[in-house]
């Protein structure tokens, strides 16, 4: 019999700190056309709060600690007057570019022509136009949509980080592709934390959302960036759904870029139709915690999956990816790899979990991690799992965890490139083949141009 | 003219195991010297040694090298510095790496020697072009540039990309390891006809060879016989037909 009281179990689980935050919210309901999001919203945070932050003794959150996160005072941004983003992307390939600054729409820093065949929308100021005086019909469709996508995006999967971000998020964006149209140059959405926002201890949340829908037979290419303005801590808890018609493409990729006092939790998942096809990267670089969760569908047959990631960590960094695959019927296809360099004291934890149900005959998966440690004192979990109820299928998981090659590092250093040169260029070598084994060309050229950033920038001379 | 590299007496084991005896060998620039041998009598080691790899311990003996005008310690200089002064060891096994593009490659290479001299560094075009025609010299094909370093290469692709490097980096000693394992005649003519456009009198080539194949195209001035760690017969290039024709053991019997 459970004798602690709810509030103490709530401490406990570290969330009273939500919880005082969410009741505080109330008053500010959305309410007439809106109802139902403030229904979703309380219904999500009945969820949270009944769950509680996950601990280690999940499966799922074996190698993670929220520690960070447990009875941590969280708060959601003020209302303030943000100056000048700064743009620290080269952005000209990108056919729009939507900035979010602490999870709101910030329409001065955004960049958005008016493309054919592509609609935006966003919660924010559907909400303060129905306020003002109505919506017009296609701004209405607009709602509906987007309360469909949040429907769906319960039924897909239900986390605790999820039903968070549903409570506390003050915007969300809906793009929305039509049927038929091929769109080779990628959107940007950037998420930029910080401004003025500071404090010694805690958190600022910001809970980013997006929608993503591309119609049947069409062809998007969408970059989330993540980055921080200031070195204010935030945790920026990162819901996205795509949803993907009957032969629909869609190359997505996160970069993502917080300072290091930060706490970042990604969830994304991605609804699959017939033959559809999904490119999805996630690359990781910020953070001192960071949980990147990608959970993928593919319920449709003809359905197909590509995932890939990188990560890389120093110092006292804590980066984790999760992917679930779930190959539901037949005839449908996944390939993954992610790869990541830890140096310093960083940790890393990859746990890919590729599930083949029973119906899902002729299905194709694999799946390799591989992890490169440039430090002795780094550490990394592996868990690459496949779960196979099916007996007619193609099934490959692995994972390696090695140092540099000093074979390698020598033949650099016979041409003259001196050592700490040449662990650079090995490291980036390593990294590279993730950005440059993404399909969409214009993305490829922006993430290669970010890891050899990176990747030059770090220093060498750990043993 | 004075020697560009002097051996005396080299010593060098490899993981404690004792490879070179007490090679003595003088280099001047302008000449070509083949090494010959049978396996495992340190023909390999001995390039190793003079490339500085790490895995190699000089136990006794001494390697000085020219650096402007003066005789210089060989063995206190890393790899890098090495390569950065003119010394170049074309590998048996060249290594793969992938990710790594080979222009991103030849470029840091390149530019890594020219500021070490204080020469400019080559911007992206510049060396674009310049790299353009040294891959004539090897018959290499455009796509190439963009391929990451040796990965996927045929074997005698691997070769080529190894004279290639030297023909970017034209370096004033070169060793060329067994370069010719592995090539078909036709592949071996183009590392051949390489060599040959590479060679001149400032600098000096230690070819490292199995077969008188090789020496068809390359005319030697010297032969060496290494064997058991040491040089036990020099001549002129009729000492490698001579192998050709009779072998190594009327030499190890004596």
């Amino acid at each position: 019999m459970n004798l602690e009281t709810p509030v103490e179990q709530m401490e406990k689980k570290g969330l009273a700190s939500m919880v005082a935050a969410y009741e505080a919210l109330s008053s500010a309901r959305a309410g007439g056309e809106f109802s139902w999001l403030d229904d979703m919203k309380d219904e999500a945070f009945r969820h949270w709060k009944a769950e509680g932050l996950p601990t280690r003794g999940l499966e799922r959150w074996k190698y993670t600690s929220l520690e960070a996160l447990n009875g941590a005072v969280v708060e959601l941004p003020d209302k303030r007057e943000i100056g000048e983003i700064t743009n620290p992307f080269a952005t000209a390939r990108f056919t729009a570019e939507i900035v979010f600054v602490d999870g709101v729409f910030h329409p001065a820093a955004s960049r958005l022509p008016a493309v054919e065949g592509i609609r935006y929308a966003f919660l924010s100021e559907l909400i303060d136009r129905s306020r003002k005086g109505g919506l017009a019909s296609d701004q209405h469709e607009l709602v509906v949509t987007m309360r469909g996508f949040f429907e769906k995006g319960e039924t897909h999967s239900r986390s605790v980080f999820a039903s968070l971000n549903t409570s506390f998020l003050q915007d969300a964006l809906l793009l929305q592709v039509d049927a038929g149209k091929t769109f080779k140059d990628p959107i940007l959405v950037r998420h930029v934390t910080g401004g003025a926002a500071k404090r010694e201890s805690g958190f600022s949340v910001s809970s980013p959302r997006v929608l993503i829908s591309v119609g049947r037979s069409s062809e998007f290419a969408i970059v989330e960036a993540f980055n921080s303005e200031s070195e204010a801590r935030w945790f920026v808890n990162s819901v996205t759904d795509i949803l993907l018609g009957d032969a629909a493409r869609v190359s997505y990729c996160r970069v993502q870029l917080e300072n290091e006092d930060s706490l970042h939790i990604g969830t994304t998942r991605i609804h699959h139709s017939r033959n559809s096809y999904s490119e999805s990267a996630q690359f990781t670089f910020g953070a001192r915690l960071s949980r990147e969760d990608l959970l993928i569908r593919l319920d449709a047959e003809g359905a197909e999956a590509k995932l890939s990631g990188f990560y890389f960590a120093r110092g006292q960094q804590h980066v984790d990816n999760y992917t679930l695959v779930d190959h539901e019927v037949p005839y449908t296809t996944s390939d993954q790899i992610y790869k990541g360099i830890l140096d310093g004291e960083s940790r890393a934890v990859f746990n890919g979990h590729v599930r083949i149900h029973r119906n899902a005959q002729k299905s194709h998966a694999a799946q390799v991690n591989k992890n490169l440690m440039l430090s002795r004192k780094a550490e990394v979990d592996t868990r690459p799992e496949l779960e196979i109820d099916a007996d007619d299928v193609k099934a490959s998981h692995g994972a390696t965890i090695g140092q540099l090659d000093p074979e390698h590092v020598y033949y650099l250093q016979s041409r003259a490139i001196p050592k700490h040169e040449a662990v650079k260029m090995l490291a980036r070598g390593f990294a590279q083949e993730i950005a440059f084994g993404l399909q969409n060309e214009a993305i490829r050229a922006f993430m290669s141009g970010i890891v050899a950033e990176r990747l030059n920038g770090m220093e060498v001379g750990h043993e | 003219m004075g020697n560009l590299l002097e051996i005396k007496n080299l010593h060098a084991s490899v993981e404690g195991k004792a490879v070179l005896k007490g090679i003595n060998l003088e280099v001047k620039a302008g000449e070509v010297h083949a090494i010959m041998g049978p396996n495992g009598s340190g023909k390999s080691t001995l390039s190793k040694v003079i490339a500085g790899h790490p895995g190699y311990e000089v136990t006794e003996g001494s390697i000085l090298y020219e650096i402007n005008f003066q005789m210089k310690d060989l063995l206190a200089l890393s790899p890098d510095e090495r390569a950065k002064e003119g010394v170049f060891l074309a590998f048996q096994y060249p290594v793969e790496i992938p990710g790594v593009s080979n222009f991103e490659f030849l470029r840091a290479a390149f530019n890594s020697v020219c500021k070490h001299h204080g020469t400019p560094e080559m911007d992206e075009p510049s060396f674009r072009e310049f790299l353009r025609k040294k891959m004539e010299i090897v018959n290499m094909k455009e796509d190439f540039i963009e391929r990451a370093v040796n990965t996927g290469f045929s074997g005698g692709e691997k070769k080529r990309n190894e004279i290639l490097q030297m023909a970017v980096l034209s370096p004033r000693l070169a060793v060329l390891d067994e370069t010719d394992s592995g090539l078909d005649i036709d592949a071996l003519r183009v590392v051949a006809d390489g060599v040959n456009r590479l060679r001149s009198k400032d600098n000096a080539i230690i070819l490292i060879t199995h077969y008188q194949r090789l020496l068809d195209y390359i005319a030697p001035d010297y032969v060496h016989v290494l064997a058991g760690g040491r040089i036990i017969e020099t001549g002129d290039k009729t000492l490698a037909l001579k192998l050709e024709e009779r072998g190594y053991d009327w030499l190890l019997q004596n």
